[in-house]
């Protein structure tokens, strides 16, 4: 079966500074995957460059078959770990933009998520706190009938409660034909979603492991593997 | 397009409204004191000159840091749209708020001769016809176009070279000097002593209705044939060179 994303050889680098070096890996379709790393470990530059914002310096990138491009941003639905939305906006406007621009975009599951994370279309954007504001990026993410999801540090800097719902939800509405890479540092609050991780340490790929083979090969959840590889 | 638009103008519909009602009350303002203290009319004129100017270039300045912001939001770069849409959107927005500012520029005028039958003397625009009336203002949007075009360029330019650090705003406004100035130099080189006329439109003159009878009578050719297909020329250049920098080298 063709993997719905293909990284081969990529390396990035901003001015001397190596952000990525010569990272290979693959994800297969259905799959719900953790991108785990320390601070600085080249997680955010790596969902970047699949989402189509950065370009590599060197290797090849595509998702599902296609070279990552202008083709591909139909295809993939990126949360990054910064707003989706402007400050102007209403949370009705925010869902309104994704209606316009995306036509995969499933406004009857958008109204589902909203209810389920407490949000309501008539609150300003710029009042929500950051747990809220969290809920209602996940919920634009999510909200689209995408075959790629990548969630760039989708619980950090949020409070237990918020993380728990962010969670929940990711379980919920995860369209299962689909896959989802998420990236994270938090690794014991999120373990229990993953089917497969990928630990990078300084723009390098150390380890990717079906998260049943890792708990069967080393007797070890993903936090003590996590902590064992980047202590 | 017309969505990027939309979302363009409720991004700066506070602001743009802002400075509009600011516009109004202030020229409202002048008037009434202007004709109450009994002001020249040349200083009333004036003073409205200014105000218009001042509401073009800060116009002009939330349309650029409106492309500037659209270049470099996540939102907005994920989008499934080719990045000349962008482009044109942020140029069709700043061609609106201009359109704006002219028709209240056209409604001030109309109050003043038709309403208030105030004399402008000391201005006389006269021009060959209505066919020269229409090449004047079309020149007008082709320099404000161009304006428009090169601050994006070198806005994308600045983009483009860093992604930290001001260095890439020093290199956007080195950027903008070098286009204009490049430009000028070439049209002096091409062009100089050469008469190949696209449109004479006919005389414009500024003083005092007196006064305008022992003025030269200049006649004011605004677009030459051969600086305006050089400008459409580096124009498309331009339009093809932001269009590869957002899709090849500008990083967020």
């Amino acid at each position: 079966m063709k993997p719905l994303l293909e990284v081969q050889g990529v390396s990035k680098s901003y001015g001397s500074k190596k952000a990525l070096h010569g990272v290979s890996l693959s994800v297969d379709k259905g799959k719900i995957v953790g991108l785990l790393g320390t601070n600085g470990s080249g997680k955010s530059t790596l969902m970047k460059i699949a989402a189509g914002l950065i370009h590599p310096s060197a290797g090849k990138v595509s998702v599902d078959g296609t070279p990552v491009g202008l083709a591909t941003r139909s295809l993939v639905s990126f949360m990054p770990d910064r707003p989706l939305t402007e400050s102007w906006m209403k949370v009705r406007d925010a869902i309104g933009f994704y209606r316009d621009f995306y036509p995969d975009f499933d406004e009857e599951k958008a109204g589902t998520m909203l209810d389920f994370m407490n949000l309501n279309e008539k609150d300003k954007i710029s009042s929500l706190s950051k747990g809220m504001n969290e809920r209602l990026q996940l919920t634009l993410t999510l909200s689209r009938n995408a075959k790629l999801y990548l969630l760039d540090e989708p619980i950090g800097g949020v409070d237990p409660v918020a993380r728990t719902k962010i969670l929940d939800a990711i379980v919920e509405f995860y369209n299962e034909e689909s896959s989802l890479i998420i990236s994270t540092h938090l690794v014991s609050d999120i373990e229990r979603i993953f089917d497969e991780v990928i630990f990078i340490r300084s723009g390098e790929v150390v380890m990717q492991e079906e998260v049943e083979n890792l708990r069967i090969r080393y007797g070890k959840s993903v936090d003590d593997m996590f902590r064992e590889v980047f202590a | 397009m017309m969505k990027l638009l939309k979302y363009d103008i409720k991004q700066n519909a506070n602001t743009v409204l802002g400075l509009f009602a600011v516009l109004v009350i202030l020229q409202v303002l002048l008037s009434i004191t202007g004709n109450l203290r009994q002001w020249d009319a040349e200083t009333i004129f004036g003073l409205s000159l200014v105000l218009y100017f001042t509401a073009v270039i800060f116009m002009l300045v939330q349309s650029c840091k409106t492309f500037a912001y659209n270049i470099k939001a996540y939102h907005r770069r994920l989008l499934p749209l080719h990045p000349v849409w962008t482009i044109l959107s942020s140029l069709v927005f700043s061609w609106l708020v201009a359109l704006i500012i002219g028709a209240i520029v056209l409604i001030h005028a109309a109050i003043y001769y038709r309403v208030a039958q105030v004399q402008i003397d000391f201005v006389q625009i006269g021009t060959t016809g209505f066919g020269n009336t229409v090449l004047i203002i079309l020149s007008i949007v082709w320099m404000y176009t161009l304006l428009v075009l090169t601050i994006f360029m070198a806005i994308t330019i600045g983009a483009s070279v860093s992604i930290r650090g001001k260095a890439g705003t020093w290199v956007g406004i080195l950027s903008f000097f070098v286009i204009q100035n490049g430009m000028s130099w070439v049209e002096g080189l091409l062009f100089k002593g050469t008469n190949s006329t696209f449109a004479n439109f006919g005389i414009i003159q500024i003083g005092m209705a007196e006064e305008n009878g022992a003025v030269t009578r200049e006649s004011v050719n605004l677009l030459p044939l051969g600086p305006f297909l050089l400008e459409v020329v580096v124009a498309v250049l331009m339009f093809y060179a932001i269009t590869y920098l957002l899709k090849k080298r500008i990083e967020i």
